[in-house]
């Protein structure tokens, strides 16, 4: 128990802090929703009717959407883009999806890599997209399901100025879609950009996302 | 990252973002339906002169504003007083959450859900052009 506890510390850390501060979203959500319906003259909703609210969903959606395409892109740019003296880049003369043997793919593999590594054909190259496709598919699905919950949002805020609601299509094309949208895909890439510059020149001890302390300024590729 | 606990996690999220694409599609309020009802209840009163039936279908901020608006002194005094058109056949019901847009041929009405059901937030409503809020004879801005 306390060696799986251990051994998991890193995705059961995130995954806590992930619902405490989901539940704390929510709380205050739901107090400032609140707040406008009574501003407005309308009668207060329960906690439970807030968490299936679109107010809620949209809330939520735009802002994992938004993480799921930073690491997407994190993910697809490191494969062919290099930042010399970035622990976050490849080496600077590998860009590329790497040979087989690199890869440990095919023939190359071992008793230990995945199944899927091990044959070739269409499942050796959809196992080895992986990563990239399921980050791709959530950010596609949060994204749709910010642009559906927020449209219904949008359209609540519409008729309670006592103007018409619009379509899914126009929302879409409306300010407010893209608003959401690229406030949040503005902060996520100066936060990627941000750490890829500043691990050249900067060191956190003991941290894998960093480089050794006292390594130069110009080594690329290596963690501490 | 692969990790024991990576599938039941990304299951998780999915049931998530399913269960909130339901809520946002289904709107998660009350029937849509319901609201069309309120609305042509609200215009068979007016039509029967039943002022105070057609008040107690107004949210309760707006009867009080009716109430208030005029020199009736009275929401059922300015229902008298309003110049509400025959509406018309109900062309459509557009339902987000706790709010609702009724369309007839003549007429448009707002509402808002509330514990005792839709309630008119606006009636006698018509159009000002695409972006503007419309003029009601009965609440509205």
């Amino acid at each position: 128990m306390k060696k799986a506890l251990r051994n998991n510390g890193l995705s059961l850390f995130f995954g806590l802090i992930f619902l405490l501060a989901l539940l704390g979203q929510a709380l205050t959500g739901h107090a400032l929703f609140n707040e406008e319906q009574v501003a407005s003259g309308l009668e207060e909703i329960s906690f439970a009717q807030y968490l299936v609210s679109s107010n809620f969903a949209v809330d939520v959606s735009e802002n994992w959407q938004s993480e799921y395409l930073q690491f997407l892109l994190y993910i697809f740019a490191t494969i062919w883009l290099v930042q010399k003296g970035s622990p976050e880049s490849k080496e600077l003369n590998e860009p590329g999806p790497e040979s087989d043997k690199e890869q440990l793919v095919g023939e190359y593999s071992n008793a230990k890599s995945p199944k899927w590594a091990r044959v070739s054909g269409w499942r050796q190259t959809l196992y080895s997209n992986s990563l990239g496709l399921t980050m791709g598919l959530i950010f596609l699905l949060s994204w749709l399901v910010q642009s559906i919950a927020g449209n219904s949002n949008y359209n609540q805020e519409q008729i309670q100025n006592f103007q018409q609601p619009v379509s899914w299509g126009e929302y879409i094309a409306s300010p407010e879609f893209w608003n959401r949208t690229l406030q949040n895909w503005q902060s996520e890439f100066l936060a990627v950009g941000s750490m890829v510059v500043l691990s050249i020149y900067l060191r956190q001890r003991g941290s894998p996302e960093s480089k050794p302390v006292g390594s130069a300024h110009d080594d690329t590729g290596t963690t501490g | 990252m692969k990790t024991p606990r990576g599938a039941p996690v990304l299951r998780i999220g999915l049931i998530a973002l399913l269960a909130l694409s339901g809520c946002a599609l289904s709107g998660c309020a009350p029937e849509g339906t319901a609201a069309s009802l309120a609305a042509e209840e609200f215009h068979r009163d007016v039509v029967k002169s039943d002022m105070t039936a057609a008040c107690s279908l107004l949210q309760s901020k707006t009867r009080e504003e009716t109430a208030r608006s005029g020199d009736a002194g009275s929401c059922e005094g300015q229902l008298e007083k309003a110049q509400f058109t025959d509406p018309g056949k109900l062309l459509s019901t557009e339902q987000y959450g706790r709010n609702a847009f009724v369309e007839f041929e003549h007429d448009t009405v707002f509402l808002a859900a509330s514990d005792a059901g839709w309630k008119i937030t606006g009636a006698g409503c018509t159009p000002n052009g695409e972006e503007a809020p419309y003029t009601c004879e009965v609440g509205g801005k």
